[in-house]
């Protein structure tokens, strides 16, 4: 295959990411804090989790405002992420910058640590589900997209479509997690 | 102070969604502007709820009431009590009746203005009864021993310093991959992020 004209396309598909994330309006960091922590409540209302969350945390630098649950990638001493009752372990990041009335998106982390799963036939271990917004178009758009998605090999990216922060959270925690046992 | 029950914004709102109370009072020894932000994000989270409403310093006890009056959210707060004296808390303890049960009130001063209230108010202090609050700022930063740890994790899986780090992403040689615009942030160096 023409290398080339596999580039061209790999960049035509960034320049649409970069566009998709436009268009994303969020609300004010500090708004959307709050929106993230009361959803946070409501999944322990649920009794999803084994023990309390950790609150979130935020940083802030230049404009660049941070919310985060537990790092950006978890580690075996990672601290601060969400850790559900069927020992499945859930870290978020968020970087958003304000515009005055809403905030930007500009970088996102979702880092999901998952059990060994027993079937009947053989014991499934993908290890991890990580999906990843960079915060501007990789140097090697073929290799990897800006939106992408490790499904348990860190050097395998999938890409991965824009969507809202607690969309991709409802997502990993009601469907993905839900369904990996099934 | 310590003998009252202290919550952030984010647990105060939830406190006033599920047992709405008809008048409370909340004592603050914290940044009252940042609190009353944070407490109007949460409150604009809950179904059904009207935003916070944030009554301007008042000359009078008339005015403040002619401003509760107007204003017409099923919730509201009334801010900026710190410099009433207690005749004033004694006019708006005579004004009772215009405390509406159909909404929400909740009174925001210092310690030293509950105390002036407490002996100049008995009346609404009746309809408050417990409903006394201390506010708490909601801590979101990152303490600095956290902030170490998740740099010298971030060192140790990169292989690199923090100079290295940040020359790296100079000259372009680096993805801005969610870890390194941590680290960036970490190190206060948001301005490399495009």
């Amino acid at each position: 295959m023409n290398r080339i004209v596999a580039i061209d396309r790999a960049r035509r598909h960034e320049n649409s990411i970069n566009q998709q994330l436009e268009t994303l309006s969020l609300p004010q960091p500090e708004r959307y804090r709050q929106a993230l922590h009361k959803y946070i409540q409501s999944i322990d209302d649920s009794r999803a989790l084994r023990a309390k969350p950790a609150r979130l945390e935020c940083n802030k630098s230049k404009g660049n405002f941070e919310i985060s649950q537990g790092p950006p990638i978890l580690k075996p001493d990672s601290v601060g992420q969400l850790i559900f009752k069927n020992n499945t372990q859930l870290a978020f990041t968020l970087t958003l910058r304000d515009t005055g009335s809403a905030s930007i998106l500009v970088a996102a982390s979702y880092s999901l640590q998952l059990p060994e799963y027993q079937t009947a036939v053989s014991t499934f271990r993908p290890g991890f589900f990580r999906i990843h917004l960079e915060a501007q178009t990789p140097l090697d758009p073929l290799q990897k997209s800006r939106s992408h998605f490790h499904p348990g090999l860190q050097h395998i990216h999938i890409p991965f479509p824009i969507m809202e922060p607690l969309a991709v959270l409802n997502f990993l925690i009601f469907e993905v997690m839900k369904n990996y046992t099934q | 102070m310590t003998s009252l029950e202290s919550f952030s914004p984010s647990d105060l709102a939830s406190i006033l969604d599920e047992d709405p109370p008809f008048i409370a009072l909340l004592v603050h020894d914290v940044a009252e502007e940042t609190f009353l932000k944070d407490l109007s994000y949460a409150l604009d989270l809950i179904p059904n709820s009207t935003s916070l409403i944030l009554t301007k310093p008042s000359e009078s006890v008339r005015g403040l009431i002619a401003e509760m009056a107007k204003s017409a959210p099923q919730f509201y707060c009334i801010a900026n009590l710190n410099e009433f004296t207690s005749t004033q808390f004694e006019e708006l303890d005579k004004a009772r009746s215009q405390f509406v049960a159909e909404r929400i009130a909740l009174l925001v001063l210092n310690e030293v203005a509950m105390h002036r209230f407490l002996s100049s108010a008995p009346n609404l202090l009746s309809f408050i009864g417990a409903k006394i609050y201390s506010a708490l700022p909601d801590i979101w930063t990152l303490t600095t021993e956290q902030k170490s740890n998740r740099l010298s994790n971030l060192r140790s899986s990169f292989g690199m310093s923090d100079e290295e780090l940040v020359g790296s992403v100079e000259e372009s040689k680096i993805d801005l991959s969610p870890s390194v615009v941590d680290w960036l942030i970490l190190l206060d160096r948001g301005d490399l992020i495009p």
